[in-house]
């Protein structure tokens, strides 16, 4: 259909403003709608929207265009221009098939508008609904804009951290750099930690780097036993150097800056390189009868350490002869431990071969197992005990029969006094031939020989060995699985061992109760008169200072000691008069001006024999209590009595954290639980109260006066 | 009669009376129907409005409680009525639900015998039973603690036992987990599904354990706290008369003095010579101020007649006498310590005995003498079931015999807080009574269930954990007891006066398998066969009547349009 000229141009305009009213609104709102979007949703989300917004506005505006076709602009045409005369549709289509009529008045009308202008096109009004949706954009714009309450929430502290940390009230770490060297022995590699707490091996070489803001002018670092170290300042910031030989608590101490904000104490764990542990598989049992035709004697040992096993030794002992004719001979060999295996967990099988050793009849071969670690400096040293097989003098004449009946008792064996003194002098004989270490080794040998001995003696005295406390380098140690001498010589210490479930773990008395007896009674070890007790303690304390000699590789010191104390100890022996003490007897002196006068007034015992018992953890109790009652208490003395030396709990550095941290702030209630707890799993059991019963009200007592009166039935 | 019924017989009394006045006026044709026909439609339209109670039998009920099984749910009877309690969670939409049992025995008046499935009734259900009968079904298995005995107070440094029921556990362990995190008791469940735990009382104070329930794989059942108040001691005056020197007194010595009591000991050592601990001289005064007496029959042998009657007559004012018997007795102690009560024959009883105490069997020489005497209690028993101690009061006071010859090596085994368990328990019973009266404390309160406090004064209040304030109204009407919802789990204080007394509220949800028991426990209390005739009164159906009274209309006004057709 052919479309006069200046109607094409009346479409065309209608078309224009047609779109111009639509990009009036619609761009707007699509925007608004956009940026809604782009508030709450994520970002894929707010493409998506753009193009779905640009679709829709590019659809509205095709739609605009095609929805002005040639009939509606002829009807707007007619509509704006009466003069018109409503013939507009005579400007569309051909001329061909019109009647005259129809061709006259276009060509009126075209004259017409060939005067006149086309009618100018009003803006059309803005769709109604345009309205309500803006208002509803425009409310949603405004409610988004405010933050939302998580938001809100969430961004308070941080706000309130970015807000102080310029202010610099306080100075924050801004970064830790925690070196740990492990000894080279262990094997371990060197690794950094970012925080300042840390589990090392014992004797680790710590390198620390702290960076702080603001910087300040000095830092130390100041450890719970009052020592301190000073950080000296690099590019890095602040380092300092130390090697750890013990668990500690430390603070970091800054001065010309304002307070650390994380001012607590943070905790290293030494992590002690233990003594190597040595299981006997065989022999199964430390005295071993030979049996008919025994011609090899087979040894295992299984040993374990945490870091590595370095030197074994097998040392031998033959005794040969019997009675007063018995001849020692020691000798020793190393042991190369099995093929396979890792350094940490080594076997050792030996065969002795008895007939190269001149094992004869009525002899006894006692060997025993000497492992060091490669602990540095000083290795950990470990024994096993003596294990010992037997030729008995008659072996046919004493396993018949009664073999099963009869109990062969174990003797103790420990040097008299008097052999440690043929040996010490013996090992000054042997000085010039000895290389230093050697000499030292022997000594040493001999002054655990004086150890033992001074503990069997003290027995006497009601002293307990020697235990609980695990001494990690000293060379006597006690193993969980291997019998040592010392349980050897407690062999008549009878310990029983009622197995008892119900106790729990962890308890120190319950323990005691499960496998043994105690000793603190003073008054249960009285079994000597004053006199022989008091020489007695004397040649204790000979045997100490022996001792203390012989460890230190100055056997010749030791002597004078060691002849002091065999002369003591025969004193002993000799005064035979030993007396039994009765319970509580202790008279008092008599008093000259009263005797044989009968006279008794005034003779009273006010203090009483018997005072209460002072228990050195009661302490704990008490803080305990002050502190669940919700008061503070003298935390500060508390401090300083787990800070002494002599105080030995299992977990003293925990405990002086935590104390440390309740002091730091009173107020904080997770602080006081924690101590609480910790010092809960500390509690001293008190002894067993009593309670009255409750009084009985007035109809109570009448009734147990009635029962009194009731005649007996 | 309401006023609606007064206004409805007003109503209906008119318009059979317009009935009646129209059928009169308007037709000339007159019958007997005309006069009766209005009254009858009001009285029958009032008996639709208002029918008649008639006599109906009861229905047994089926009552769903929490606990319920699937099982039983699809068992259900469609027939007879159920009712849901809240707490079940059942897929039926069609089950009523009743906020309580009192609620929809209101409803449903029919309701007889009820058929409680599930886990049984609530404290606040059972009341409503009343004297229906019930029979009771138990639901799921519960797994978990069932049962659970613990003391609510223990003394310091004692042993103290707890003792309960797991079910639903094979094979598995419990734990008493102290506040540190550490194992404080630990005990295998027996197959009876029983556990015994022992632990140790340490400092005095408000102690909350966890008692941890753990199967054969050593994972956590359940897990439940258990508030235990440490007490702390009594000083009692204890005074000591021994006749010899013997390893038994220097220990009971050493723990008296340990436990904190005062201590006045005489021992003869021999003839005009004795140890003494402060003033252990007999008189009216001296005994007066003492709790406990402690003499054996060689210290009773050496006192006067005098000193004998000072000491009858001070137990007779509440003073604790402990005999020990350690050797032969004379005839005439036997005769006077027959006159306190005690009849002492000597048998062939083995010296040796075997005492059980907190787990540990004890060996214990006793001597060979056979107690008895009327209104004495045991107070040591044997494993053999022979008696090894008894007492009986005596006045206001309390006396004991005592045949045990070596407590001591209890504490020289190192067992010393056994020892002092042994020897608080006995000192306990028989000391004076001096200590103030406890109030009747609830057990195991929990959250929002009624607890009963009794025995408290009258402005008595709970302190709870935030240190608020809660009255309680106290009925002194009632034993000054007062009913308490605790609002809190954890330590709450009850203050009287100027007492404190801490309670341990249990949080609503826990130890849940232990409430369903004791729940269950208690609906089996209420289980009674249902009465064979049981009827209620209820309205009759409206239906017949509203037919009767339709029918009658209609016939009625068939008949007066018949007539009006006829002229």
């Amino acid at each position: 259909m052919t479309m006069h000229p200046l109607l094409r141009r009346w479409q065309g305009r209608l078309r224009r403003r047609e779109m111009a009213d639509l990009l009036v609104w619609a761009p707007l709102m699509l925007a608004a709608m956009v940026f809604l979007v782009s508030r709450f949703a994520p970002a894929r989300f707010v493409i998506g929207s753009i193009g779905l917004a640009i679709a829709v506005l590019v659809f509205l505006l095709v739609r605009a265009w095609l929805r002005i076709d040639a009939t509606s602009a002829i009807r707007q045409l007619d509509a704006l221009s009466p003069e018109l005369e409503d013939s507009a549709d005579l400007l569309l289509g051909s001329m061909a098939e019109r009647s005259s009529l129809q061709v006259l008045q276009r060509e009126r009308i075209l004259a017409r508008l060939s005067q006149h202008p086309l009618p100018a096109i009003a803006r059309a009004p803005m769709p109604r609904f345009v309205v309500a949706i803006g208002a509803v954009l425009v409310i949603l714009i405004f409610a988004s804009l405010f933050p939302r309450m998580d938001e809100r929430e969430e961004s308070k502290p941080g706000a309130a951290a970015t807000a102080e940390t310029p202010v610099s009230t306080q100075t924050v770490i801004r970064s830790v750099r925690l070196a740990i060297e492990a000894p080279a022995y262990t094997g371990l590699p060197p690794r950094t930690e970012s925080v300042l707490e840390a589990e090392v091996a014992d004797g680790s070489r710590l390198a620390w780097q702290i960076q702080f803001e603001p910087d300040p002018k000095a830092v130390k670092l100041v450890f719970h036993d009052g020592k301190e170290l000073a950080l000296t300042e690099g590019e890095q910031g602040w380092h300092a150097e130390t090697v750890l030989t013990d668990s500690t608590l430390y603070r970091i101490a800054v001065s010309g800056a304002p307070v650390l904000a994380d001012d607590r104490l943070y905790r290293l764990d030494a992590i002690v390189d233990l003594a190597p542990e040595i299981k006997v598989v065989a022999p199964d049992k430390t005295l071993t009868q030979l049996e008919l035709g025994q011609r090899q004697w087979p040894l295992y040992f299984e040993v374990t350490d945490d870091y590595g096993i370095g030197d074994a030794k097998l040392a031998i002992t033959l005794a040969q002869g019997g009675g007063e004719q018995v001849t020692v001979s020691e000798r020793s060999e190393r042991l190369r431990a099995d093929a396979g295996g890792d350094a940490r967990q080594r076997r050792y099988r030996r065969h002795l071969d008895l007939g190269s050793l001149g094992f004869a009849e009525g002899d006894d071969l006692i060997v025993r197992l000497i492992v060091t670690d490669n602990r540095r400096p000083g290795a950990n040293e470990a024994r096993s005990a003596g294990y010992i097989l037997r030729w008995p003098v008659d072996l046919s004449r004493e396993s018949e029969g009664v073999d099963g009946i009869v109990q062969k008792v174990l003797p103790a064996y420990f040097r008299s006094q008097r052999q440690i003194i043929i040996d010490t002098e013996a090992l000054i004989g042997e000085r010039a031939q000895l290389a230093d270490d050697r000499f030292m080794a022997r000594s040493d040998t001999i002054g655990v020989d004086q150890k033992i001995l001074r503990l069997r003696y003290g027995q006497f005295l009601g002293e307990e060995f020697e235990s609980g406390d695990r001494k990690p380098h000293s060379p006597g140690d006690a193993h969980d699985d291997a019998p040592t001498q010392q349980d050897a010589l407690s062999a008549d210490h009878d310990h029983e061992q009622g197995a008892d479930s119900a106790t729990g773990f962890g308890k120190a008395d319950n323990i005691l109760a499960e496998f043994g007896h105690t000793h603190d009674h003073a008054e249960a070890a009285t079994l000597l008169d004053p006199a022989t007790k008091k020489t007695l303690k004397a040649a204790l304390a000979e045997m100490w200072q022996a001792e203390l000699h012989l460890r230190q590789g100055e056997p010749a010191k030791a002597l004078p000691y060691e002849n002091r104390a065999l002369d003591l100890i025969k004193q002993v022996q000799q005064s035979t008069r030993i007396y039994l003490a009765r319970v509580g007897l202790e008279l008092p002196p008599v008093d000259e001006s009263r005797r044989l006068s009968g006279e008794r007034k005034g003779v009273t015992d006010t203090r009483g024999v018997l005072v209460e018992a002072e228990d050195d953890l009661k302490v704990i109790s008490e803080t305990y209590q002050t502190l669940a009652d919700g008061s503070s208490g003298d935390l500060e003395a508390f401090s300083s009595w787990l800070r002494a030396p002599s105080t030995a709990l299992p977990d003293t550095l925990g405990l002086i954290a935590a104390v440390d941290a309740l002091r730091r702030q009173p107020d904080c209630a997770s602080c006081r639980s924690n101590l609480l707890d910790r010092l809960w799993a500390v509690l001293p059991n008190p002894p067993t109260v009593s309670r009255s019963r409750g009084t009985p009200d007035a109809s109570g007592r009448r009734y147990l006066e009635r029962l009194q009166q009731e005649p007996p039935a | 009669m309401s006023a609606l019924q007064w206004a409805t017989i007003g109503l209906l009394v008119l318009a059979s009376l317009v009935g009646i006045w129209r059928a009169l006026r308007l037709r000339r044709a007159r019958g007997v129907v005309d006069v009766v026909g209005p009254p009858l439609m009001a009285i029958l339209l009032w008996l639709v409005l208002y029918p008649p109670m008639i006599e109906k039998a009861q229905v047994e009920a089926v009552v769903l409680t929490p606990g319920v099984t699937d099982q039983q749910l699809a068992q259900l009877d469609s027939s007879s009525p159920i009712v849901a309690l809240p707490g079940v969670i059942a897929a039926d939409r069609s089950i009523e639900r009743a906020p309580d049992l009192a609620t929809a025995l209101r409803r449903h008046p029919a309701f007889g015998s009820l058929r409680v499935l599930g886990d049984g009734l609530p404290e606040r259900d059972r009341d409503s039973v009343d004297q229906r009968g019930l029979s009771f079904e138990p639901g799921t298995e519960s797994r978990g603690v069932i049962e659970l005995e613990s003391p609510a107070v223990v003394r310091a440094g004692s042993l103290w036992t707890m003792q309960g029921k797991v079910a639903g556990v094979e094979g598995g362990q419990v734990r008493l987990l102290d506040r540190s995190g550490g194992v404080a008791a630990h005990a295998a469940i027996e197959e009876s599904g029983r556990f015994r735990l022992f632990a140790a009382a340490r400092t005095p104070g408000e102690a909350v354990y966890r008692l941890q329930v753990l199967d054969a794989a050593e994972a956590v059942i359940e897990e439940l706290p258990l508030g235990v108040v440490i007490a702390a001691g009594d000083s009692l005056n204890t005074m000591i008369l021994a006749g010899a020197a013997d390893a038994e007194t220097k220990y009971l010595r050493r723990w008296i003095i340990d436990s904190g009591s005062t201590l006045a000991s005489r021992i003869s050592l021999s003839r005009g010579i004795e140890q003494r601990q402060h003033d252990a001289e007999l008189s009216a005064a001296s005994l007066e101020k003492t709790d406990l007496l402690v003499t054996d029959e060689r210290g009773w042998a050496g006192l006067s007649e005098s000193g004998k009657a000072l000491i009858r007559d001070a137990v007779e004012h509440g003073m604790g006498l402990l005999l020990r018997v350690g050797g032969s007795l004379s005839s005439k102690t036997r005769s006077e310590w027959a006159e306190l009560g005690f009849h002492i024959e000597s048998t062939d009883l083995a010296r040796s005995s075997r005492l059980l105490s907190a787990g540990a069997d004890i060996e214990l020489t006793r001597m060979p003498l056979l107690i008895s005497g009327e209104a004495s209690v045991p107070l040591l028993t044997a494993t053999d079931g022979s008696v090894l101690a008894r007492w009986r009061a005596f006045g206001q006071g309390r006396i004991a015999l005592w045949l045990p010859l070596d407590t001591w090596r209890m504490s020289t085994r190192g067992d010393k807080a056994r020892y002092g368990t042994l020897w608080s328990n006995t000192f306990s019973i028989l000391a004076r009574a001096r200590g103030a009266t406890q109030p009747l404390l609830p057990r195991a309160p929990r959250v929002g269930q009624r607890a009963a406090i009794c025995g408290i004064g009258a402005d008595a209040f709970i302190e709870d954990g935030q240190a608020q304030r809660h009255r309680l109204l106290i009925d002194s009407e009632a034993g000054n007891c007062a009913a308490w919802w605790p609002a809190q789990a954890g330590w709450q204080q009850l203050v009287d006066a100027d007492r404190r007394v801490p309670i341990f509220v249990l949080a609503a949800g826990e130890a849940a398998a232990l409430m369903r028991q004791e729940i269950r426990a208690a609906t089996r209390q209420l289980v009674r066969p249902p009465s064979v005739a049981a009827v209620h009164r209820a309205e009759m159906p409206r239906w017949p009547l509203f037919l009767a009274w339709l029918l009658a209309s209609a016939g009625l006004w068939w008949w007066q349009r018949s007539r009006r057709s006829e002229p």
